[in-house]
């Protein structure tokens, strides 16, 4: 990776944290810097959706803080006695010691520390997240492989299944900035088959979830950043798994997933039916009260979509498959593992005429390659609100970083998350035409207005 | 180019900043007065601002000035924040360094990582900001920068904030100013007799324009730098008569203009309430010889809030305040409330050394306190210990820190956001405190997330988890 204006996919360890805090009954202890677990709070927290934390995170985070005596002579005595402390005043499932760039450096043997609290019987694991190791999508993945693999070791006997359950993976706390909103949507439309859902972040989900991934009849993945963990869960346990690489938003994108489930495993098909019944007629209902303002105010444009693989294509998808608009620059910030690039090229929505793509997360290349497609509609983070601003295009903030805009349990996936974009849309579209008709007003309109006030 | 510079010593060294104290307040005064205050260290931590941080704080508001963050992509998100806080994260770039870079060396990609800022910003000066990696690995920064200061045009400062230099957070706005000054600050060629320096550091644009506005007022010309300045600010710096510190950290800035200009000193009490605020208005006047100017500016704007004062002092009188903050800024805050006829019962201090000390101790004096003083930064959990025994009316705090207290119940304000600065500021802030105790509806059903800490903790004392260093 070369240098680039500000990254916009975080470290790993900011991403094992955002990961790890969405889990009720998990302690991150970080082994570090002071400053990393701050820009975790400062990025993950107040950049990130504007989203704050559950029961720990922000300034609570515990960290050891080191300093220069413990980059010269070795931290991890320092690390024992935040770990000892650490257990005292914070009850929790789990202690998830995460290590960063400096002491990964010096070698300190943070696993070993984290061995010696285990074998006094606290729950605890280690995970190395060194930010030089990759971004935070790495950071999701490999905590996600670590618990896993703490529970396996926990667990004695061979789990058996549970009909109907179902794992999700690849949604990414703190980077997909729906993400608690979208798990919430996806276990509605799961629950509303019969299926139980296992989303393992966010409102109520504890450890008591996590423990249960291995009893799961399906996983689910809907980005690129779950597909191993799928891989890994299906030898280890044989578990089938959908590995989707985008959310699915909207009747039809749910209807062939609800389908595609239940040719692996048994649903029942009534249920099926009636539930894409029941979300359909609402679902249409709604779209035909949007399709007034749709032709009243010309809402079939082009647009962009910035962020990451599984909200570019899923909101892409959406937007010109039930929408008819029509995509015209994408671009990919999360940097996808090279595997899965040609899937993405694959799942690129195809239209008549070229769809400029780019695999960048550099503000400036960014800017520079939307200045060159002109859209009328520019879906981003909030680095592309000034780019926007200057083409005159339309613009919703719909991924990371996101500060404009306070996103808590709001989701784009399913039948209401595709209704929830409409909105989002239509109003983004709205506003850009009445903020160009307010310039293009005649001065005498204004000085009229303004003598009305008074 | 500029002589290599030497480093600043730590805060610890230079002026015997302490970051971990709970007890009475005259032994620890006494003690850093004499020099021989203990360096207590923590064997339990929470997060906090470090030398990165901070240094990129200041660094982000120079208006012509690129950084970069020489590190991992993680340093630099502190960006995101900066820009969603303070409405503007900057020109930065992060040189992005991987496992193969902290092995074989980063030179090539600050090279690249350089030549991209002053490619995309066009800067008048690029600084370098110096994370774990590289001084870890002892990268040679230096040369490059040297050579790319000399390719380009401009000049190319290294900060060397490291990240884990010093247990004071703050030590970082010391790296970057320290850095500042003495590579960009020339010697005067004439003196201005109306200009005065306000070297502001952390505040925001609002409260910076108001004092802006003051001191024209009263017939003077500031120079507000290094934030919200650009490099023609600094380097007319040592034109000035006179240099205003505002915040604690604006010393290193106004002592080396001092010892290496001769441009005066003075860091008098923030303009932070209405007394404050007069009496700094006051003190530049006296400065000047603007007396006249200054006092029928002070009459003036304190006639036109004298009611409202009154107004509110009647609604906040008797009510019990907890504060934490950067001591300067908490000490304010603190005068301003009492002034107010509110009353201080707790202060979580950031950090202490041999200057703020004294203010301390006029502070407790002056204002016939007698609680405990707490020093830590962030630290929430012993926040917590201390606010549950203590249980105040009300908890004004700074960023990240009213959020957790008002999950306890207890009604919290975060002053981050706001103006502080200025009579109109000091009547806003009261009026967020009465209405913060007045509708407490949020806070009571916060009160279901409740404390995330043992009862074991909460009966502890709040000092339990700092030691004596042994050493």
């Amino acid at each position: 990776m070369s240098p680039g204006e500000t990254p916009r996919s975080a470290c790993a360890l900011q991403g094992a944290v955002a990961t790890s805090t969405a889990i009720g009954g998990v302690i991150p202890i970080v082994h570090a810097t002071a400053g990393c677990a701050l820009q975790c709070y400062l990025s993950n927290c107040l950049a990130s959706s504007t989203q704050g934390y559950g029961h720990i995170g922000g300034l609570s985070l515990p960290s050891t803080n080191i300093t220069e005596k413990h980059v010269i002579f070795g931290g991890s005595s320092r690390l024992r006695e935040q770990i000892k402390n650490t257990v005292r005043i914070l009850d929790g499932e789990l202690y998830f010691v995460l290590s960063g760039c400096a002491p990964d450096l010096v070698g300190d043997d943070s696993k070993a520390m984290t061995e010696e609290i285990r074998e006094q019987g606290y729950p605890a694991v280690y995970l190395q997240t060194p930010g030089f190791l990759g971004n935070a999508y790495l950071g999701y993945q490999s905590t996600v492989k670590t618990i896993i693999d703490f529970i396996i070791d926990q667990t004695t006997t061979k789990p058996s299944k549970t009909k109907g359950l179902v794992n999700v993976f690849g949604i990414v706390p703190g980077q997909d900035s729906f993400w608690q909103g979208d798990l919430l949507q996806l276990g509605k439309i799961l629950s509303s088959v019969g299926l139980t859902p296992n989303t393992l972040l966010g409102a109520g989900q504890t450890m008591e979830n996590w423990k249960q991934i291995p009893e799961a009849e399906l996983n689910l993945v809907f980005s690129p950043w779950g597909q191993d963990i799928a891989m890994y869960l299906e030898d280890r346990y044989e578990t089938p798994y959908i590995g989707r690489i985008y959310i699915p938003i909207g009747l039809d994108e749910i209807e062939v997933l609800l389908k595609e489930i239940s040719q692996k495993i048994n649903v029942n098909k009534q249920l099926i039916e009636k539930s894409i019944n029941n979300a359909s007629t609402e679902f249409n209902f709604v779209l035909g009260q949007f399709a007034d303002a749709y032709f009243n105010y010309d809402f079939q444009v082009d647009f962009s979509v910035i962020g990451p693989t599984s909200q570019v294509l899923g909101i892409s998808h959406f937007l010109m498959n039930t929408l008819g608009l029509n995509p015209k620059a994408l671009v990919i910030t999360d940097n996808p593992p090279l595997k899965d690039v040609e899937i993405i090229k694959h799942f690129l929505p195809e239209i008549d005429g070229k769809i400029g793509v780019l695999f960048s997360d550099d503000s400036q290349e960014i800017a520079i390659f939307l200045n060159q497609e002109r859209v009328t509609l520019i879906l981003g983070s909030t680095l592309e609100k000034d780019v926007a601003a200057k083409s005159g295009s339309a613009y919703l903030s719909i991924s990371n970083p996101l500060w404009d805009r306070i996103i808590l349990h709001r989701g784009y996936l399913g039948y209401e998350g595709g209704l929830n974009l409409i909105e989002d849309v239509g109003t983004a579209l709205l506003r850009a035409r009445h903020q160009l008709d307010y310039l293009n007003q005649p001065k005498f309109f204004d000085e009229r207005t303004i003598g009305l006030e008074k | 180019m500029t002589p290599e510079p030497k480093g600043i010593p730590i805060q610890e060294r230079r002026i015997g900043a302490i970051g971990a104290y709970w007890g009475p307040v005259q032994p620890l005064i006494e003690a850093i007065t004499k020099k021989q205050a203990a360096q207590r260290i923590r064997t339990f931590c929470q997060t906090k601002w470090d030398e990165i941080t901070s240094a990129l704080q200041l660094l982000h508001q120079i208006t012509d000035a690129a950084v970069v963050v020489h590190g991992a992509k993680g340093c630099s998100s502190v960006k995101h924040f900066l820009n969603a806080f303070y409405g503007s994260g900057g020109s930065l770039i992060s040189s992005n360094l991987n496992e193969n870079d902290s092995i074989m060396g980063s030179d090539i990609k600050l090279s690249e990582a350089i030549r991209r800022a002053h490619r995309y910003y066009n800067p008048n000066i690029i600084f370098v900001v110096t994370t774990p990696i590289v001084a870890i690995n002892s990268d040679d920064v230096q040369s490059v920068t040297v050579k790319l200061s000399n390719e380009l045009g401009i000049p190319v400062v290294p900060v060397f904030a490291d990240g884990f230099k010093s247990k004071i957070g703050a030590n970082g706005y010391d790296i970057a100013l320290h850095a500042l000054a003495s590579y960009l600050i020339p010697p005067a060629r004439r003196t201005n007799h109306k200009q005065v320096n306000i070297v502001s550091t952390t505040e925001h644009l609002v409260d910076i324009e108001y004092l802006f506005n003051l001191v024209s007022s009263i017939g003077l010309e500031p120079n507000i730098f290094p934030q919200f300045g650009n490099l023609n600010n600094l380097k007319k710096s040592a034109e000035a008569l006179v240099s205003i510190g505002l915040r604690s950290e604006s010393r290193i800035i106004g002592e080396y203009l001092e010892s290496e200009q001769g441009v005066h000193f003075v860091q008098p009490i923030p303009p932070i309430g209405i007394k404050a605020t007069s009496s700094w208005l006051t003190f530049i006047g006296d400065l000047y010889g603007h007396q006249s100017e200054a006092s029928l500016l002070v009459r003036l704007k304190t006639t036109e809030c004298c009611a409202e004062i009154e107004r509110l002092s009647s609604k906040l009188s008797g009510l019990k305040v907890y504060i934490s903050g950067a001591a300067v800024i908490a000490l304010s805050l603190a005068n301003l409330v009492e002034e107010f006829g509110a009353r201080v019962i707790g202060l979580s201090l950031f950090d202490l050394d041999q200057n703020t000390a004294k203010l301390v101790e006029e502070n407790y004096n002056n204002n016939k306190w007698n609680f405990n003083l707490h020093v830590g930064e962030g630290q929430i959990f012993e926040q917590v210990n201390i606010v549950s025994r203590i249980k105040p009316d009300i908890y004004l705090g700074g960023l990240g820190q009213a959020a957790p207290i008002a999950r306890l119940g207890i009604p919290a304000v975060c002053y981050s956001s706001m103006s502080l600065y200025g009579y109109i500021a000091a009547t806003k802030l009261v009026k967020k405190l009465i209405l913060a105790t007045q509708n407490k509806s949020l806070v009571n059903r916060l009160a279901f997330y409740g404390s995330p800490y043992t009862d074991s903790w909460l009966q502890k004392s709040p000092n339990w988890y700092i030691k004596q260093e042994v050493r």
